[in-house]
């Protein structure tokens, strides 16, 4: 075969368009911008110029930044690499292999340590003064935030486990119990009574006993649960991608027993909704805020709603943006104000009062997808802007139409 | 292009999870009924393409001793040369340009896309990542029925669809199932500047597809491997097993050959009843060894 191969000018000729066209492709595929959003959090020090941010990065890193308040760029105080996925490689445009993956969980803060979930598996735990850092594998990428409630640590992972680790984490850390979902969990927990409440893609909402890890019952839905439930008055509140948001009540102390003394072999009972929101046109990926009577919610429709938390006919779109809404809507309490990012690059600014809404007078130019904070005291929102360059700002709002930019901080490329 | 996502691509983006639902949630089966699906509203067109090349190979065929007299006749004068082979296509209604003939051209400017939009669908339905998957809300339709299969499964055999094979199975399957499917069509060109290229072309498309499924997800090497698989089975129907079998064409003997024929005229074939007299003129010891052989 290869002697009838002649050395012809054709032949060298295709031969270079095949290598040059491979080429192409394989350096454009190694050039796909990283992934990830993790939003701000913030734990106060001792003195309010101690308060410090904590905050993932497109450089799989996370990051400790203080002197936070102030009208100039704030002061890093630590910074350690956390594992991500490097991506890149030849062909492999379309794979997720192929993406460089950084992290998508917000830090959660507990007993003086910082925890952030990896995209390599690993759940890291830093000391919040220093940085120094330990970790627990938990063998699959790590989308959603972990949540500390009393002495324990709950994170799940894209192989469908909720991990219960002990707050002294190490590697060497002994889970207290490891529950198994159906498939992916790329929400985060929530905790509430002593139960832990979890959605995974399996379309299931499960109510789970914080101290033994037995299943207390689960809520079945049209779509995968991606949105952390929001809990109050009774009710456990959330979206999933069936784009229904439902009203879930809460498992009761008799349900709880009665998971406790359930055989091992008998399945855990499914729970019914208390009521269910159908009027969305896509999915809902967000946690909602309970609020004044209603739940706010936004959805990949680009749609706020603000639903009665007694009636899902009664609801209104408060607001309409261009992108995607991702973010939970966070309230300024001293201003009656309810902010939400969008994809479009706003930050909309949201008068329960008059139900009217509107975007601050800045455009950040870049989605908005990961989750904000609001320091009540101080009247500042910390949230992330990300498209390919991820950058961190922090904006005094005293009025909706009086908002200053104390500044911006790029957190990586 | 939103035309075309419109019109192409979020269909069969939807029409594949759907079909992973009805195939018992598998997504593995769905990537390989829709191909086919797709490749059998295709076959039409596929069929007349390799209708369309068989004809034109065939005529090539009946035309060779023509070219080789013409080649011949102006072996001095190149131009010359090409202008009456160009006469000499004309007249048998042949494109020089083979396949990127106008009714062939047509047929796969229209397979292009779909194949495409195919491709594209596989790869965001498994939606690897949190951003593909909010990439995947905005494309597909409000049908429960789709909304039901996400997240789709990516395990399929020994496979992670989502993720590469790590046994690198699929690769080999993919290059291989090419290989055969190209063998099957290829014909002999009067040119042997394009038969060089053409045999190029039968081992280059193959390695190439075979390096993408090696690092690509499993998933998009299924979609080639099956729709490989499909043309031998559609390029069967039309040419049977075509130049797989068939056995390389007589070619003038090179210098190598030439030798050991020489070799043979020279040397007495065993058995042969030779002519007493021829013997004795060749000599005694020519006849004595051919008593040897008879007391033997």
């Amino acid at each position: 075969m290869f002697s009838s191969i002649k050395r012809t000018k054709s032949r060298k000729i295709l031969f270079a368009i095949l290598a040059l066209l491979s080429l192409l492709v394989g350096v454009a595929c190694t050039q796909a911008p990283t992934r990830g959003w993790s939003g701000p959090t913030v734990a106060p020090g001792p003195v309010a110029e101690e308060d410090t941010l904590y905050v993932g990065t497109l450089g799989s890193k996370v990051i400790a930044l203080w002197d936070i308040y102030g009208n100039h760029d704030p002061t890093p105080r630590w910074d350690q690499p956390i594992g991500g996925s490097k991506g890149g490689g030849f062909f492999a445009c379309g794979g997720g292999i192929s993406k460089p993956m950084s992290t998508y969980g917000t830090p959660a803060i507990a007993a003086d340590n910082v925890y952030v979930g990896g995209y390599d598996g690993h759940v890291y735990s830093f000391v919040a003064k220093n940085g120094s850092v330990l970790d627990f594998d938990t063998g699959s990428s790590i989308i959603g935030s972990p949540i500390a409630a009393d002495d324990t640590l709950f994170v799940g992972n894209s192989d469908g486990d909720l991990y219960a680790l002990p707050l002294n984490l190490t590697s060497e850390s002994e889970p207290k119990w490891v529950f198994k979902t159906g498939d992916k969990i790329w929400a985060t927990p929530a905790v509430y009574n002593g139960v832990v409440y979890i959605g995974s893609c399996d379309d299931k909402l499960y109510a789970i006993d914080a101290e033994t890890g037995k299943e207390i019952w689960h809520f079945k839905a049209g779509g995968a649960f991606l949105s952390t439930p929001a809990i109050a008055n009774g009710k456990i509140y959330i979206g999933a991608c069936d784009r229904k948001f439902y009203a879930i009540e809460v498992a009761t102390e008799d349900e709880r027993q009665a998971a406790l003394t359930r055989p091992k072999k008998e399945a855990a009972p499914s729970k019914a909704a208390k009521w269910v929101f159908d009027k969305a046109k896509n999915w809902f990926w967000t946690q909602a805020l309970i609020y004044g009577g209603k739940v706010w919610v936004g959805s990949l429709d680009k749609n706020v709603y603000a639903i009665s938390e007694s009636n899902p006919d009664d609801y209104q779109v408060v607001c309409s943006t261009r992108g995607v809404i991702q973010t939970p809507p966070v309230l300024m309490v001293s201003l009656n104000l309810i902010l939400v990012g969008s994809e479009d690059g706003n930050v909309y600014a949201i008068d329960p009062q008059t139900m009217s809404s509107r975007a601050l007078s800045f455009d950040f130019g870049a989605p908005i997808l990961a989750p904000m904070y609001a320091d009540q005291e101080k009247g500042i929102l910390f949230f992330h802007a990300q498209d390919g360059t991820h950058t961190l700002y922090a904006l005094k709002i005293e009025a909706i139409d009086k908002v200053e930019k104390l500044w911006e901080y790029q957190t990586g490329k | 292009m939103q035309y075309w996502d419109l019109i192409v691509y979020r269909p069969i983006l939807n029409f594949l999870v759907l079909l992973s639902n009805i195939l018992f949630s598998n997504f593995g089966l769905a990537i390989i009924a829709l191909t086919i699906i797709v490749r059998g509203v295709m076959t039409p067109l596929t069929l007349k393409q390799l209708r369309s090349s068989k004809k034109m190979s065939d005529a090539m065929k009946t035309l060779q001793p023509k070219i080789q007299q013409l080649k011949k006749k102006y072996a001095k004068d190149p131009r010359k040369l090409q202008q009456e082979q160009m006469k000499l296509y004309k007249e048998a209604g042949i494109s020089p340009l083979g396949c990127l003939s106008s009714p062939m051209l047509v047929s796969t400017l229209i397979q292009i896309p779909i194949f495409i939009a195919l491709y594209r669908g596989i790869i965001q339905a498994m939606a690897v990542t949190p951003q593909d998957f909010l990439g995947l809300s905005d494309s597909l339709y409000s049908w429960s029925v789709v909304r039901e299969a996400l997240p789709v499964s990516g395990n399929f055999l020994w496979l992670n669809l989502a993720g590469t094979d790590p046994y690198f199975l699929m690769p080999i399957l993919v290059g291989g199932s090419m290989w055969v499917s190209q063998k099957m069509i290829s014909q002999p060109a009067p040119d042997p500047q394009q038969q060089s290229m053409q045999s190029m072309m039968q081992i280059m498309m193959p390695l190439m597809f075979g390096f993408i499924a090696l690092t690509l997800p499993s998933g998009v090497g299924l979609y080639f491997l099956t729709t490989s698989i499909a043309s031998i089975a559609v390029q069967y129907y039309v040419y049977g097993w075509g130049n797989l079998r068939r056995q390389p064409a007589a070619q003038a003997p090179s210098k190598k050959e030439a030798k050991p024929e020489k070799q043979k005229a020279e040397v007495p074939v065993m058995g042969q009843v030779s002519d007493p007299k021829e013997g004795a003129r060749h000599g005694k010891s020519g006849s004595k060894r051919k008593d040897r052989r008879r007391s033997h």
